[in-house]
């Protein structure tokens, strides 16, 4: 009953190895890109808020609100 | 076309990047937190003015805000036990473009480095590095863990790096 419980609760990412978009795990296809290869392996990570504002968004090339992984 | 230079110029002055100290290890968890709480705002019609949020790669315990001002930050975090404080002063855009812009992993590896691989039948096993293909984003590996001499080619995503040749 408690691994059940603590397995719901920890939810595991995964990047876009083209357009580095992190998703759940449990996605199949990348909403950014729509490519199908993901890693687990990725490190550090941008939340984009406002991708127009955002001078970081511009420097990463990221047009779509959510997190990107900075190394994949 | 002078008054819309001045206005960008104007909108760039006004962008900061405050760097916040978090409990090592916790930085994901308060960058979901910040992003959710400026979700929030957002959605009842209020900007808090914060644009992006860094959780850089290599540094453990400090994560970077974009935002119109500190003030709407501290603001923020406030209560926040996983937020240790604010580090004085703000960043420049060029410390953060080196922070953000980093090489792809197979760039970093090369042979003579010890890799562990994370998934396949080899899972859990040390590996040497003995070539990079970067055009098929394959390595070449030499299985230390084994008894006889082992190579195989592994696609990049499946391996880590533990120890660089340096």
């Amino acid at each position: 009953m408690s691994s059940r419980r603590s397995r719901s609760k920890k939810v595991t990412y995964k990047a876009c190895t083209r357009c580095r978009y992190i998703v759940p795990s449990d996605v199949k296809q990348c909403p950014v890109c729509g490519s199908t290869t993901f890693t687990d392996n990725w490190k550090g990570m941008v939340i984009v808020i406002d991708p127009e504002k955002s001078e970081i968004a511009k420097i990463i090339e990221a047009k779509v609100p959510g997190r990107y992984a900075i190394r994949v | 076309m002078v008054a819309e230079r001045e206005a960008k110029k104007k909108r760039r002055e006004r962008r900061e990047f405050i760097l916040l100290r978090t409990v090592a290890g916790k930085e994901d968890i308060v960058a979901f937190v910040i992003e959710d709480k400026v979700k929030e705002l957002l959605k009842a019609g209020q900007d808090p003015g914060i644009y992006s949020i860094v959780v850089p790669a290599d540094i453990k315990g400090y994560i970077v805000v974009e935002a119109k001002n500190i003030h709407t930050v501290v603001e923020l975090v406030k209560g926040f036990s996983y937020v240790k404080g604010r580090v004085p002063g703000v960043l420049k855009l060029k410390e953060i473009e080196k922070m953000v812009r980093t090489k792809p992993f197979i760039e970093l590896i090369k042979p003579g480095d010890i890799v562990e691989i994370i998934s396949g039948p080899f899972r859990g096993m040390h590996a040497r590095v003995t070539d990079v293909n970067r055009v098929r984003q394959e390595i070449t590996l030499e299985i230390l863990d084994a008894a006889f001499p082992l190579e195989l080619k592994v696609p990049v995503e499946q391996i880590r790096p533990v120890k660089s040749k340096g």
